[in-house]
């Protein structure tokens, strides 16, 4: 039996769909920029602190009771098809507009309740649950909480030293290294595709061969990819990533959980 | 090069000798034969890719024809592995054909052993990637025939086959997707970038993600299951092929059949 509160999360759930899209319809695009460190670190503090303290008191609120159910799980899920088809299907990538932030704080809300109820039972803890779980938090956290300190670089390299490259909105970004090109090496096969793209760059005098597949990591979280070549020279792109050490980590506990599944399968550990 | 193509009927002979043994005495249930012998057909290939690689002088993984015999090593692994712990009697006829079918290929077009790949494509992550996902469809395939039959003939004792065929699946095509987010990490500085392929690939992990937490929250829900599971198929037929027929397929990532 429903108790007479349990529709009003349903309610407050609807309200905040609606807003988001109001709000993207009005303004546009969340604006990620406003959250570079320290203000990520700050707001993804106080919004673990709010979690907590929520899920203490889970018997008196009827929303944290909501984030905790089956059902949240399955409007996890569908939310996440849902977005994951819609991004994939428009020619535009949206991943910052204001529902797909929206949607993606609600799954990571609900993975964050769901570990701090689940990652242990009377016989200890749950560690496929927990390797699994906490893998795609770390995931999905460091993502959305390092977006704002993530940095995508281009730069057309010709033979002059330069440290200067442009951000996704277009404005100058000094780097930390003077780049110049010494030589780009082009292979075709005998029908005229590409066989081999290697720029070979000067990185504050060093010599480096940058390749596809192949990038240069300059130092830590900091790589240099080679995008694509014209008679001037060659255009590189400099990734900066400084939360990679987080996403890494929940990689490498999916895959772990991953082989965990393989060897024991989906069933409840407990049994 | 005194170790090269031209000694390799020999040696996929061997193997797909080894593996048809190995396959049989799978489906007459004689498990540990058949353990031994896959593993020979294994152990034979190794020595093929390593001789390969020791006469090169790099790891052989630059040609078509070289990236072939890494599918057929890895099913062949992957047959074994799956066998060994969930001993499925069909598992090994199943890599057996398929890693056949690629060894034939190198045997019947020499042609294609010189043809190198395109840059992009040239990476340690190409192989797993593929081979993986190729053996996590064939998991979740049979998972989809076997949910239809429980649904059709309304018979739970399958279940549990289901079951494990779809954690193996599902196992194995989240590797699937983790080695090509890490590779299109080291290509592009991008782990995800929504192309119509990724797109599907994860609506499908999200379904079948669904399908087993409604299977560990709802046990009675044997009906709701089942659908989900062919539904999650469906979804990956989409991912698999479907996407190629799509307008946004033009500028994926991941069209490289394509002159583009």
């Amino acid at each position: 039996m429903k108790s007479n509160g349990e529709y009003v999360p349903r309610i407050v759930l609807a309200v905040a769909v609606a807003a988001l899209f109001g709000v993207q319809w009005a303004f546009g695009d969340f604006p990620m920029w406003l959250f570079a460190a320290p203000m990520n670190l700050l707001v993804g503090a106080l919004w673990l602190v709010v979690l907590w303290e929520g899920y203490r008191r889970r018997e008196r609120s009827a929303i944290v009771r909501y984030m905790l159910s089956a059902e949240a799980t399955y409007t996890s899920l569908a939310v996440a098809a849902v977005a994951a088809l819609v991004l994939g299907l428009q020619s535009v990538p949206a991943s910052a507009s204001w529902p797909a932030v929206g949607g993606y704080i609600f799954v990571l809300t609900h993975l964050t309740f769901v570990i701090l109820r689940g990652w242990r039972n009377k016989s200890g803890v749950r560690l496929r649950f927990v390797v699994l779980h906490g893998g795609i938090w770390l995931a999905m956290a460091s993502m959305l909480f390092g977006a704002p300190d993530k940095q995508i670089l281009r730069m057309e390299l010709g033979s002059e030293p330069c440290r200067m490259a442009l951000d996704e909105r277009g404005d100058s970004r000094l780097l930390d290294y003077e780049l110049s090109l010494a030589a780009f090496d082009v292979q075709h096969y005998e029908d005229g595709s590409p066989q081999r793209f290697c720029a070979t760059v000067r990185v504050d005098g060093e010599e480096v061969d940058i390749e596809v597949n192949s990038p240069y990591s300059p130092s830590y979280g900091e790589d240099i990819y080679l995008v694509s070549y014209d008679a001037k020279g060659c255009i590189l792109q400099i990734v900066r990533e400084p939360w990679r050490a987080v996403t890494a980590t929940g990689v490498a506990m999916l895959l772990l959980g991953a082989f965990m599944m393989f060897m024991q399968g989906f069933r409840r550990e407990e049994r | 090069m005194i170790v090269g193509w031209n000694i390799f009927p020999w040696f996929a002979a061997a193997t797909a000798v080894s593996a048809v043994v190995a396959s049989l005495l799978a489906l007459r249930n004689r498990r540990m034969e058949a353990l031994v012998a896959a593993s020979l057909a294994v152990a034979v290939l190794v020595t093929f890719v390593a001789l390969m690689w020791v006469s090169l002088e790099r790891p052989p993984m630059r040609t078509m024809g070289e990236t072939r015999l890494w599918y057929s090593l890895f099913l062949l692994v992957a047959g074994v592995a799956t066998y060994a712990r969930w001993r499925f009697r069909w598992v090994l006829s199943f890599s057996t054909l398929l890693a056949t079918v690629f060894m034939v290929l190198n045997v019947l077009r020499p042609e294609l052993h010189d043809k190198s790949l395109m840059p992009a494509l040239q990476s340690a992550w190409f192989v797993p990637h593929v081979s993986i996902y190729i053996f996590s469809y064939a998991l979740l395939g049979v998972a989809a025939l076997t949910a239809v039959y429980v649904l059709v003939k309304r018979d739970v004792k399958p279940l549990p086959a289901v079951e494990n065929l779809l954690g193996g699946g599902v196992a194995l095509f989240t590797v699937g997707m983790l080695t090509g987010a890490l590779w299109a990490k080291q290509a592009w500085g991008e782990y995800w970038s929504w192309d119509a392929k990724e797109a599907w690939a994860a609506a499908t992990w999200f379904i079948y993600l669904g399908a087993i937490h409604l299977r560990l929250m709802r046990p009675r829900a044997v009906r709701a299951f089942c659908a989900m599971v062919i539904v999650g198929f469906l979804a990956l037929q989409m991912c698999w092929y479907g996407v190629n027929y799509l307008p946004s397929a033009a500028k994926s990532v991941h069209s490289y059949n394509r002159n583009n």
